[in-house]
This record gives structure tokens, C-alpha cells and sequence, in this order.
């Protein structure tokens, strides 16, 4: 914590002296684009605002690109088409891989891990006894609820699993709960959102290791101090009451400055072992 | 209109009442059909319209939610059926089952209870071999029915006002075009009924009944033309009826007059001992003419009174024995001339008395006993009975053994002077004793009646109120009745009737006793000369001393001069009457102021009808006398008069 915070003292005081050597920086158009985990409506009411806001801190402009899916949303970053854009954290491994994306900001608040749940009448209470079983994950690289399990359960505890990719973290859950999959992978956050019924007939059996949360990441092309002076921008955005409502939506709970070497680590994790590439 | 027909209209219903049970009954007939045939029809037909809106719904589902099943992307398919459950108010839930036969939705348990307002529908996912899944859905009409009822009730409310605002101003038309003009006209036949011929008609709105006001407008005129001349010749016949009564009174009192005259004569003619047997046979004939002539005046002037309505009855209560003891008495002789026999039978003490007046009692009897004797055969009998009748009356029966009549005749019977054939030529009577008896029967509350059976006899019931008296009283009453001074018929003995077959002419002989006057003086006011000639005879051959004057005022003089004993007196003559001369000699007798000065005045007229006899009774005379009169009846009534003298 206290690392954080002289980080963010001194980036701010980084930023503040930046400003005062540099007074004017040209304006620029920068291209936004944010993994489409949820409905391209709530997404773009979630960023549009933001946006303006941010245009307004900084002088520039910001164009938001939705993606209809996640695997479009990773050709893309991996193309290099978005000048700024918000991610899970392999994702940001992988974009700092292809691009040399680098994290600018991330939320302080949450780290991410993944679930197995299986139902709740269920015999199973050890991932052991899940050999060879089909188990329900909302798509191949979702991070936390696919990625991280799938890695844990085949590098750490050394089982083979057959998944079934059902799209979304709800239909996980609705597997598992009507007996369709023996268990399946998602996140704390997803499942306490579903109803108290459906919460009611599933059980967690096992949590993986945690993971930085999603980062806001800057393409290479993109200046270092026009880096600096967009992540300040946002972080004085969060430091507003108005400002912190508009993260919270994203959601980022406590945004604060985020580095490259937290989400490298996810390398070592053997993760890329099961990514499944488009 | 009969009692019984008023009541039964009276209970009838009257038109709005007739409208308004049939506007009652069609509209029960209207809300039966609505709650019996109309409404459960729609609910069947809403309810079938619903489940297949509900199914086709559930069809065109089955597709969408296909993929989700097949690829296990149950959030789609649980947003999907919860959206569509939410926004279809009729959808209550929903049940998702797999190929397998697996429920998939909902998460919990699948309730199978439906409640009666709720349907289930099913459609398959995908068809066979494919068969993807099933839906099933419970719809709940409830909510779709209760509008479509709502809708029915309020049309049904809008019929039934439509029907009652129709029938309500048919009900009031028919109300002023019927039932008020039919109201207007009955009270104007009730009040024509009454005589106002003036009521005002109803104002009438419909043809039919315009027609019907304009009739009875007609009507009524035509009526009121009508009634007029029947008044008219009502008052014109009471005017004829009224002439002839007065002109039968008169009548019978110039009648009497020379009557007197004729009977008195050959009365006293008769009384002479030294007629040839020829004579004596004219005489008598006269004299038996000359009393028939009478009775036939006095019926005549019965009848007369009896149809002007002047003849009153006093009823008292009458002790029956006595009264049949005097008929009795009277008629024996006439029964004996004739060889029948009479016979009284025994009466019941419980029915001796009945509600009558005496006199006219003992006529009616008289007449009856009379035609009983006369209408018999040789050797005939005849009875008198008494017996109860109904209800608090007494039935006193006349029966002989005469030669009886049909039934024809009996009908005829009672109407003046139709004699019966057969009888007229042998039998004397006047025909209107049998009329006259049953109107004065009648004017005492009674009845009469008769039987006959031709050959065999006759039998007359006088029907009369009982009443309640004890024999003493009535004694009484009989005794004040029988000395009254007007009767025809006096009683004879048997012997009598044996030596004289006439029953008049034999009493009038009889009778004739000569009283010793000792020379007493009589004042005698009568202006037909032929009567002063009578009456000096018979007074004379009475004993008595007797003046004659000519008027009331030749009396008035006469009684200044010379001191009389009594004064007899007619009543009408001229200058001044029996009446006004009565009065006048009674007004100076109270001025004297001495006690005990009183005049014996006997009136005597031909004038027979009862107020005469009452006038005269009020002006102060002592006795009344009708002319004509017999010796023996003049004897009595003079006899009388000096004795209450003497008395006083």
C-alpha cells in the first residue's frame, strides 16, 4: 500500500513537473477500445462519459471502438488499432507481447481469481475427483473463470478436463445448478450477482490464484509523457466524487497507476499453454 | 253489475300493471339467457380463444430458445422465458424440458396444481426425430375473462336500459293514449248512470279510442234525449194516475150520496109490516143491489188509495185468536147459506201474535174467508190454520175444498177485476177483493200466496211478522179496533143467517130495535134534501125528535134559538161546512167558560177517505159517520154520543 501510494506521489509529482517544463502538447486523436465482456450498450454508456471528461482534462480526443466479441476485441489489440484500451490482464500480457501495450492504470481494489463450483448436493468436494469430467467455462480465454482454472487444474493439480464454452458466466452457473455440467469455472463477483436461488444450488470447491485486475493499456506509439498525462487525467477524474461514480461503472473501484511487471508475472503461470488462439 | 262481477274486475290487473309484469318477465328472460346461455358460451369461447393465442405464442417461442438448448447458453434462455413471462399479464409460468425429458426451466420445482381460471398449452422444440425439447405453459384467463365480462355486463346493462327507457315510454303512451282516456270515460258512464250528463270527456290521442269518445259522446246525447221524454212521460202518466184517482174519489162520493138515499129507503121500506110478498121481493132486490153497488164503491175507493200510495196501515201487534174469531163470526152466516162449513183449528200459543193493523187484517181475511165460502162447493169446507213459519213470521192459511183453478189462472189472480171465466158468470164479486187484499198484506210486511189444484181446492197464505204481546193487551187493542164505526159487516147469529139467506139484509133487520129516545131533541145540518128526508125518517122511527136546517150557518142561528140535544151534521154543504160549523160551536163553547157545556156533534159524509175522518175528529166531533150508513149504525153512533154525554 505504501508502495502505491508513494508511486502515485510520485507520478503525480512527475506529471505536475512535466506540465510545468512542458505547458503545450499538441492535441491528438486516440482510438479507445474495451473488451466487449458485457453489452456494447452498457459499455458505451459506461465509457462515452468518461471519454468526454477525459477530453476535457487532457485536450485530446477519444474515440471508443466496440467490438461485437472478445475474439475480434483480441485480432484487434493484436493488430495494434487501439491507441488506449481496457483489458483483462492476459490480455494485457498478450497485447504487451504482440504490441507492446503497457499498462497505464488499473483497479487498486479488486484482485481477480477464479471459482469451481459444482451443485450444491453434489458428492464432489475435492478438484480430484473432477478427472476427465466435462466442466462448463464461459469461453476459452476468459482469464479468471477459463484461463486460471483450466491452467490450475491441469498444471497444479494434474487433471485432464472437458470444457464447454457456454458464453457467459450465467450459463456456467445454470449447468452446473441443473446437473447439465459437473462444475464449472467463473468469478466471486459473477456468481454473488445471480439470483439467491441460483446461488443457493451450487457450492464453491476450489479458487485459484489472484491476479491483478483489468488494466487501462497505452500503445507503444503513444509518447510517455502523453502517457502520463492521460493516466493523471484519470486518476483526477477518480479523485472526483462525479468522476469516481463513472469508474465504478466500468467497474473500477479504486483506480490508481498501474505497472507492467505485476501482469508479466502471469507469463510464468504457463497460461499461454492454454490459451487458445484465434 | 252484480256484487260478485265488481269484485272479480276489481281483482283483474289493470294495463300498467299487465306492462309491467311482461317488461319484468322479458327482462328476466333476457338476464336468464345472459347468465344461462350468453355468458358461459363466452367464457368457453374466450377461454379457447386464449389457449390457442397462448399456444401459437408458445410455438413461435420454441424456435428462439432452441439454440440456447442445444448449445447450453441457459442465460439466454432463462432472459428470454423471464422477459416473456413479465410482460404477458395471462402468462403465469413457464416449463422448458429438454430431448431428455429434463426440466431446464425454471431452476426449481415445476408446480402441476393448476387453480380453475388457469390452463396448461404445450408445443414442442424442433419436431421429431429432432425433437429439440418441449414447452410447457400455464395461462390464467382470469383477467381476460373478467374484461370480456365486463364488457358483456356493461352492453347488457345498456340492453336493459334501452328495454326499460322502450317499454317505460310505451308504458306511458299506452297510459295517455288508453288508460286515461278509458278512466275519463268510465267515470262518465258512472256519473250518467247517476243523471250528470255533462262530465267532460276525455281527450283522446289515438283513433281508435277518438272513435270510441266520439260514440259514447253520441250515446249519451241519444240517452239524454231518451231520459227526457221517459220523464216526461213519467210525469205525464203520474199526472193521468193522479186524475184518475182524484176523479175515482169524487167519484165514489157522488156515488154514496144517492146510494144513501136508495139503501136507507128500502131499508126503511122494508121495515114496513104491510107489504105485499112482491114488494117485499123488489125491495129487497133494491136494497141487495143497492148494497153490492157499496162494497163495489168502497173496493174501488180501496184500490184507489192503494195506487195513489195515500192508504196507511198502522201496525200493532194483533192477538190472532180474536181477530179469527170475529172473521169467524162474521162469515158463519154467509158459509151457512151457502152449506159449507167453517172451521177454525186450534192455534199454538207461540204464534198467536202477528205484526199487522187489525182492521185491515180482518178485511184481508174477510175477503179471503169470503171467496172461500163463495168458490166452494155444495157441502164444501173450509179451514183456517196457523202455523210458524221462517224466520220469525206466521203463516195464517185460508184452504177449501171449492173448485180450484190452474196454474194459468193463478198467475191472474191477483189483478184487478180479472174474474175468472168460469166463476163470473155464477159467482157476484167485483174482482179486485183478492188485489186490493194482497197490496194491503203487502203494505203490512207481509206476503200472500196461493196453491190450487183444479177440482180438489184452493189454499191462500198470508205470510205476516210474528211479534211478541200478551193476550190481555191484545184484547185491548181488538176491542179499541172492533168499536171504531166504520165496518161494513156486523155479527149475526145463526139463527139469523137460517130465516135470512142474505147475510146484509138479515142484519139490517136485526138490527133494527127502537131505541126509546125519550123525545130528545136533534139539530139536523144537511143540504140534499132526499137525505134530510132520510135522516128525519130514520131519526124519527128511532124516537128521536129532530129539526132540519139547510146549511151551517142556518144551524149556527137555529142553535142560538132553541136548545138542542145534538146536532148532526154534514160536512160538506154550502155557506158554511160541517167542519168549519164544528169549530165554531166548540170556540163558543170554551169562551163560555163553563164547565161541562159540550155539544154531542155527530159528522156525517160520503167523504170515505181517512183524513176526512181525521179533520173532522181535530175540528171537535164526537163521532164519525160515512155515508152511506144503515139505521142500526146510526142508532149506535147517536146512542154512543148521549151516553158519553150523560157520563161527562
Amino acid at each position: 500500500m505504501f508502495d502505491r501510494l508513494t508511486n502515485l506521489a510520485g507520478l503525480i509529482a512527475f506529471a505536475t513537473a512535466l506540465s510545468l517544463s512542458v505547458p503545450v502538447i499538441a492535441a491528438n486523436n486516440y482510438v479507445v477500445g474495451v473488451v466487449p465482456q458485457f453489452a456494447t450498450q452498457i459499455i458505451s454508456s459506461t465509457w462515452e462519459p468518461l471519454l468526454e471528461e477525459l477530453a476535457a482534462k487532457t485536450g485530446d480526443t477519444f474515440e471508443l471502438v466496440i467490438e461485437t466479441d472478445i475474439t475480434q476485441f483480441e485480432v484487434t489489440f493484436e493488430r495494434g488499432d487501439y491507441d488506449i484500451a481496457y483489458m483483462n490482464p492476459w490480455h494485457a500480457v498478450i497485447a504487451f507481447e504482440t504490441q507492446g501495450y503497457v499498462p497505464i492504470v488499473k483497479d487498486g481494489a479488486n484482485s481477480l481469481k477464479g471459482i469451481l463450483i459444482v451443485k450444491a448436493d453434489s458428492q464432489i468436494s475435492e478438484v480430484s475427483q473432477l478427472d476427465n469430467a466435462e466442466i462448463a467455462f464461459p469461453s476459452p480465454n476468459a482469464l479468471s473463470a477459463s484461463l486460471l482454472v483450466r491452467t490450475e487444474l491441469a498444471t497444479l493439480h494434474g487433471l485432464t478436463v472437458t470444457p464447454l464454452y457456454v458464453r457467459t458466466h450465467p450459463s456456467v452457473y445454470l449447468n452446473v445448478a441443473l446437473g447439465k455440467s459437473l462444475a464449472g469455472g467463473g468469478v466471486l463477483r459473477t456468481l454473488r450477482a445471480q439470483p439467491q436461488s441460483l446461488q443457493d444450488q451450487v457450492k464453491i470447491i476450489y479458487e485459484t490464484r489472484e491476479v491483478s485486475p483489468h488494466p487501462i493499456v497505452a500503445h507503444p506509439s503513444i509518447s510517455p509523457e502523453a502517457r502520463l498525462k492521460i493516466a493523471n487525467a484519470l486518476l483526477e477524474i477518480a479523485a472526483e466524487p462525479e468522476g469516481a461514480a463513472l469508474f465504478a461503472g466500468i467497474p473500477m473501484q479504486q483506480p490508481m497507476s498501474a505497472k507492467l511487471e505485476e501482469y508479466l508475472a502471469l507469463r510464468d503461470w504457463r497460461l499461454r499453454e492454454f490459451y487458445v488462439a484465434n | 253489475m252484480s256484487p260478485t262481477n265488481k269484485e272479480r274486475i276489481k281483482w283483474r290487473p289493470t294495463l300498467l300493471q299487465i306492462s309491467t309484469a311482461i317488461c319484468v318477465i322479458f327482462s328476466l328472460l333476457v338476464a336468464m339467457l345472459m347468465v344461462l346461455f350468453v355468458i358461459p358460451q363466452q367464457i368457453s369461447i374466450v377461454e379457447t380463444r386464449l389457449d390457442n393465442a397462448a399456444r401459437q405464442s408458445l410455438v413461435r417461442l420454441g424456435p428462439s430458445v432452441a439454440d440456447p438448448i442445444l448449445t447450453r447458453q441457459y442465460e439466454f434462455l432463462y432472459d428470454r422465458l423471464n422477459k416473456q413471462i413479465e410482460n404477458d399479464d395471462t402468462w403465469v409460468r413457464l416449463q422448458v424440458l429438454d430431448a431428455t425429458g429434463q426440466q431446464i426451466y425454471p431452476l426449481g420445482e415445476w408446480d402441476t396444481v393448476l387453480t380453475p381460471n388457469q390452463h396448461i398449452v404445450f408445443a414442442d422444440i424442433g419436431s421429431a426425430p429432432n425433437l429439440i425439447g418441449r414447452l410447457a405453459l400455464v395461462v390464467d384467463h382470469e383477467f381476460a375473462i373478467g374484461e370480456s365480462l365486463r364488457l358483456t355486463f356493461i352492453l347488457t346493462a345498456a340492453l336493459f336500459l334501452i328495454i326499460a327507457l322502450t317499454l317505460i315510454s310505451v308504458v306511458l303512451f299506452l297510459q295517455a293514449a288508453i288508460s286515461r282516456p278509458v278512466i275519463g270515460l268510465t267515470s262518465a258512464f258512472k256519473l250518467m248512470a247517476k243523471g250528470d250528463f255533462d262530465y267532460a270527456l276525455p281527450q283522446a290521442r289515438s283513433r281508435e279510442i277518438s272513435y270510441l269518445v266520439q260514440e259514447f259522446s253520441r250515446f249519451r246525447r241519444r240517452t239524454f234525449g231518451y231520459q227526457a221524454s221517459l220523464i216526461q212521460l213519467k210525469e205525464d202518466a203520474e199526472q193521468a194516475n193522479e186524475a184518475k184517482s182524484r176523479f175515482m174519489s169524487r167519484m165514489s162520493h157522488e156515488l154514496r150520496t144517492p146510494l144513501n138515499s136508495v139503501l136507507g129507503f128500502s131499508e126503511l121500506a122494508l121495515n114496513e109490516s104491510k107489504l105485499a110478498p112482491e114488494q117485499r121481493r123488489q125491495l129487497e132486490a133494491i136494497h141487495q143491489s143497492g148494497q153490492h153497488l157499496l162494497d163495489l164503491v168502497n173496493e174501488i175507493l180501496d184500490l184507489s188509495r192503494l195506487e195513489s200510495d195515500t192508504l196507511e196501515v198502522t201496525l200493532e201487534p194483533v192477538y190472532l185468536p180474536d181477530i179469527l174469531d170475529q172473521c169467524h163470526l162474521m162469515t158463519t152466516p154467509f158459509a151457512a147459506s151457502h152449506k159449507v162449513s167453517l172451521t177454525v183449528l186450534p192455534i199454538d200459543p207461540s204464534v198467536c201474535c202477528v205484526l199487522a193493523d187489525p182492521l185491515r187484517l180482518k178485511q184481508v181475511l174477510i175477503n179471503l174467508l169470503s171467496n172461500a165460502i163463495k168458490y166452494n162447493q155444495d157441502n164444501g169446507r173450509v179451514y183456517v190454520e196457523v202455523e210458524a213459519g221462517a224466520s220469525n213470521t206466521v203463516f195464517i192459511r185460508v184452504r177449501d175444498t171449492g173448485i180450484g183453478f190452474t196454474q194459468q189462472e193463478t198467475a191472474q189472480i191477483f189483478v184487478p177485476f180479472e174474474r175468472l171465466n168460469k166463476s163470473a158468470a155464477t159467482v157476484d164479486g167485483t174482482g179486485i177483493g183478492l188485489s186490493i187484499s194482497k197490496r194491503l198484506v203487502e203494505l203490512m210486511n207481509g206476503s200472500i200466496d196461493v196453491h190450487s189444484v183444479e177440482g180438489v181446492g184452493s189454499e191462500f197464505s198470508i205470510s205476516l211478522r210474528a211479534a211478541e204481546v200478551s193476550a190481555s193487551e191484545s184484547d185491548k187493542i181488538l176491542d179499541a179496533a172492533c168499536c171504531k164505526p166504520i165496518h161494513h159487516l156486523n155479527e149475526a147469529t145463526e139463527a139469523d143467517i137460517e130465516l135470512q139467506p142474505d147475510p146484509d139484509l138479515s142484519r139490517a133487520q136485526s138490527d133494527i130495535q127502537p131505541v126509546l129516545a125519550t123525545n130528545l131533541h136533534i139539530l139536523v145540518a144537511e143540504d140534499n134534501a132526499i137525505n134530510q128526508l132520510l135522516f128525519q125518517t130514520q131519526l124519527e122511527s128511532l124516537g128521536y125528535r129532530c129539526t132540519l136546517v139547510g146549511d151551517g150557518l142556518e144551524a149556527l142561528s137555529a142553535l142560538e134559538n132553541t136548545q138542542y140535544d145534538l146536532l148532526l151534521t154534514d160536512i160538506s154543504m154550502p155557506n158554511l161546512g160541517g167542519l168549519e160549523l164544528t169549530k165554531k160551536i166548540r170556540s163558543g163553547e170554551s169562551a163560555l167558560k163553563e164547565k161541562g157545556v159540550h155539544m154531542p156533534i155527530v159528522a156525517c159524509s160520503a167523504n170515505a177517505m181517512n183524513d176526512d175522518q181525521v179533520s173532522g175528529i181535530d175540528a171537535g166531533v164526537d163521532a164519525y159517520l160515512t155515508k152511506p150508513f144503515q139505521k142500526a149504525q146510526l142508532a149506535d153512533v147517536l146512542h154512543s154520543a148521549f151516553s158519553a154525554k150523560q157520563s161527562t
